[in-house]
């Protein structure tokens, strides 16, 4: 065992924070998590801003074969991840550059690569996840949008939702269902890719409950995709799906998201004064950050421990989702306690009156999706007991 | 013992479901998304007399208990619990009046606040305090003919448009009361606060500027109004519990009604052992709050409330809320963050609970300051 970086590791990921670091001060005002990218205009520009950045570095394709661009390592991805999460920087496409790009690098044939990867790690290309449906979310497999093949296209129709940005995406990658009587729901879905502006594909707004505009619905009427944008092989989509699933659940960046808040809370306890006295010499308030601190070590080192067994291919199938829950409901945890220590603040949005430019405010609203999207903390616990514990297992 | 509400309560709590189901369901748009209060919904509340529930007819009240007021202010939280807050201050304000006032004063504020023709404000909170009040830095300095008041209050509901407030302010170093018409020259409030739950409840800051008040302001004579502040927190902390009552009950309804009818695994989700769990969790906590503040309204109307019991009431029941109401939206799972379902407003209105008439950390304090040792 060996818990170190090297020297020329801790050298990069330094890099990657300055560079975070100069990247937060022009970020947009109003602008809280990742998922602000796709509300506002201002969000949008910003991150296209981040990504050509780290585009023009090589810092997109860093893991990948030398002849894609790649540079580095599964860690060095890590390391930024880390440092966009600390310093809350989009800039890489949660989509195509986390999710999809190692998707292709592990299923799709030479054409697919070469069609789809440059553009991926140029940043000109942005992504779209249209996987759930209005009756398929974490039982995905029940999905029921048609791919009917018709020479050499598919006509798509159907309706998916929960799209993220699906409004400001140039492309999709979607999971549908090529052969509708297959004998049992996993088999028969296929994994392609298509352009947003393809005829027949609307999209409409789906609004969080704070009123902002990251999720969509997507209508698809009679959408024609050529054969050859398939990932993987026709009616065996299933396993890239899950392929990608595990690309999903990394968390390190969320880990750093959650560091950098409490290292501002410890910032604040320090600074405020409550009854003439510091916050910080507040018992509650001390034990309460401390505890954060001991939660968030933890699942720091269990993110660690993933992310090198994922880089050496020897992740575990339920890894992911034991990352996800702890890192997900920690930060629910946290968030309930800085809610807690501002008292009345905590709820005040945006305004003079809230403390650290009313993230938390934002952020308790937000939190909530960490424990739902991808999977909820129910079916990821399902996957522990049924992959890892090798208990009976469930539908 | 006797668990049971009285006929007459329950009569008064049905009639109050009818009424918040087909009166405030139309305004929740309004509170809610437009963050503004429909004031055409007052003359409607004085009408079922809601805002004297407790208080003598000869004050234009209805002469009920305080478990009628718990339980109209869990019907109207069901629905909409920003009103119930709006509900709750007028309740506060005519509290102090009551017990504090000449009887004059009673005659002239408590019927026009009952008949909705008069709002009412309360304030203790400033921006270096909250949860301590002993801290407070307005000042009321004595002059000839009354009062000077100077100092500022923060987060004060229905500030903008109130007609009357109920301010602590410090006098000769002790805590005073004053009611203070909010006409005065050099009464003033800041702009209206933008929050995450509860809202078009209407929030601000309110400025004193040597604001005047003739001597018969100052409410139930100089200093010593410390216990008059707890005693308002008492009945806020009722108050609050009971609307969280109104709220997992909400909650608990809207995980069953999605729970039936959203299908996954070829079946209602209702069916999986996962959402019982959820369910059976809510409903159990449910219980253990209703009943707790169910007691804590007799203990009220029996005259035996105290400060722990009401902190004891609204720790776990306020905490129980943010609970149930985060695994409400659990099992609506993506659909729970969406605005097309009640259950998100109902996450975010019952965190605005836990904050109210002293956090949770405080409730501690007050609990463990009372143990007995």
């Amino acid at each position: 065992m060996d818990f170190k970086f090297s020297d020329e590791q801790l050298k990069l990921r330094k890099e990657f924070f300055d560079v975070c670091k100069d990247l937060e001060k022009i970020k947009p005002k109003g602008y809280v998590g990742l998922e602000s990218n796709f509300d506002t205009d201002e969000g949008w520009e910003y991150h296209l801003h981040c990504a050509k950045i780290f585009a023009q570095k090589g810092w997109l394709a860093l893991d990948w074969p030398v002849e894609y661009g790649g540079s580095g390592t599964m860690m060095d991805r890590v390391f930024l991840a880390e440092a966009r999460g600390y310093y809350d920087v989009p800039g890489a496409d949660v989509f195509g550059v986390e999710m999809l790009a190692p998707t292709i690098l592990g299923a799709g044939n030479d054409d697919i690569k070469r069609r789809f990867l440059p553009g991926i790690a140029s940043a000109d290309v942005m992504w779209c996840e249209l996987w759930s449906e209005p009756n398929a979310g974490s039982d995905l497999a029940s999905l029921t949008t048609t791919a009917i093949r018709n020479g050499d296209e598919y006509v798509i129709n159907g309706q998916k939702t929960w799209s993220t940005g699906a409004h400001r995406a140039h492309w999709a990658f979607a999971v549908v269902r090529t052969s509708p009587n297959a004998e049992k729901k996993h088999q028969g879905l296929t994994f392609l890719l298509f352009d947003m502006k393809t005829p027949g594909v609307t999209v409409k707004p789906l609004l969080y409950m704070e009123g902002g505009h990251y999720y969509n619905e997507v209508f698809l009427d009679d959408v024609h995709v050529p054969v050859n944008n398939v990932v993987g092989e026709e009616n065996k989509g299933w396993a890239v799906t899950q392929m990608l699933a595990g690309f999903e659940r990394s968390n390190l960046g969320a880990i750093m998201c959650m560091q950098r808040q409490l290292e501002d809370l410890v910032k604040y306890c320090n600074e405020t004064k409550m009854a003439g006295k510091p916050l910080s010499g507040n018992p509650l308030v001390r034990n309460r950050l401390a505890q954060a601190a001991c939660d968030l070590e933890a699942a720091r080192c269990l993110a660690y421990r993933i992310a090198d067994a994922q880089s050496k291919h020897e992740m575990a199938p339920f890894d992911a989702s034991a990352v996800k829950i702890t890192s997900g409901e920690l930060q629910a945890r946290v968030v309930h306690m800085v809610t807690d220590l501002f008292g009345p603040y905590g709820q005040v949005k945006i305004s003079k009156w809230a403390k650290l430019n009313g993230f938390f405010e934002t952020w308790y609203q937000h939190q909530f999706r960490l424990n739902i999207a991808m999977g909820t903390n129910e079916i990821q616990r399902n996957i522990i007991a049924w992959n890892g514990l090798s208990l009976p297992r469930m539908k | 013992m006797d668990f049971n509400l009285t006929e007459q309560q329950q009569m008064f709590k049905n009639s109050v479901k009818k009424f918040a189901e087909q009166e405030l369901t139309p305004l929740v748009d309004t509170m809610d998304k437009q963050n503004n209060f429909p004031h055409e919904i007052r003359p409607k509340l004085a009408a079922m007399n809601l805002y004297g529930i407790p208080f003598d007819p000869k004050y234009g009240g209805a002469g009920a208990d305080h478990a009628s007021l718990a339980l109209a202010l869990e019907e109207f939280a069901k629905i909409l619990a920003a009103m119930a807050i709006h509900l709750q201050l007028q309740h506060v304000v005519n509290d102090r009046f009551n017990k504090l006032a000449t009887e004059a004063q009673k005659k002239q504020w408590m019927p026009a606040i009952c008949e909705a023709k008069k709002v009412g404000c309360f304030g203790f909170t400033e921006p270096d305090t909250g949860s301590n009040p002993k801290m407070i830095k307005t000042v009321a300095k004595e002059v000839k003919d009354g009062y000077i008041i100077n100092g500022a209050k923060r987060f004060i509901t229905n500030a903008p448009w109130a007609d009357v407030m109920c301010v602590f302010a410090k006098l000769e170093g002790d805590i005073s009361l004053f009611f203070v018409e909010t006409n005065r020259k050099g009464f003033s409030t800041g702009p209206k606060m933008d929050k995450l739950g509860l809202r078009g409840t209407d929030l601000s800051d309110v400025f004193f500027e040597d604001v005047h008040v003739p001597k018969d302001h100052l409410m139930g004579g100089k200093g010593g109004k410390f216990d008059a502040l707890k005693d308002a927190m008492t009945i806020g902390k009722l108050c609050l519990s009971a609307q969280c009552v109104g709220l997992m009950q909400a909650s608990l309804e809207e995980a069953i009604k999605y729970s039936m009818h959203r299908m996954h695994f070829d079946e209602p989700i209702f069916n999986l052992q996962a959402i019982h769990w959820l369910l059976a969790e809510m409903a159990s906590r449910l219980e253990a709050a209703r009943w707790l503040t169910y007691r804590a309204a007799f203990l009220k109307d029996q005259g035996q409330d105290t400060i722990k019991d009401m902190a004891i009431t609204k720790l776990f029941v306020t905490s129980t809320a943010v609970d149930v109401c985060r695994w409400g939206m659990q099992v609506h799972g993506a659909y729970g963050i969406s605005k097309e379902y009640k259950i998100e407003r109902l996450f975010r209105d019952a965190k605005m609970y836990e904050l109210l008439e002293g956090t949770s950390e405080i409730q501690r304090e007050l609990i463990v300051k009372r143990l007995p040792r």
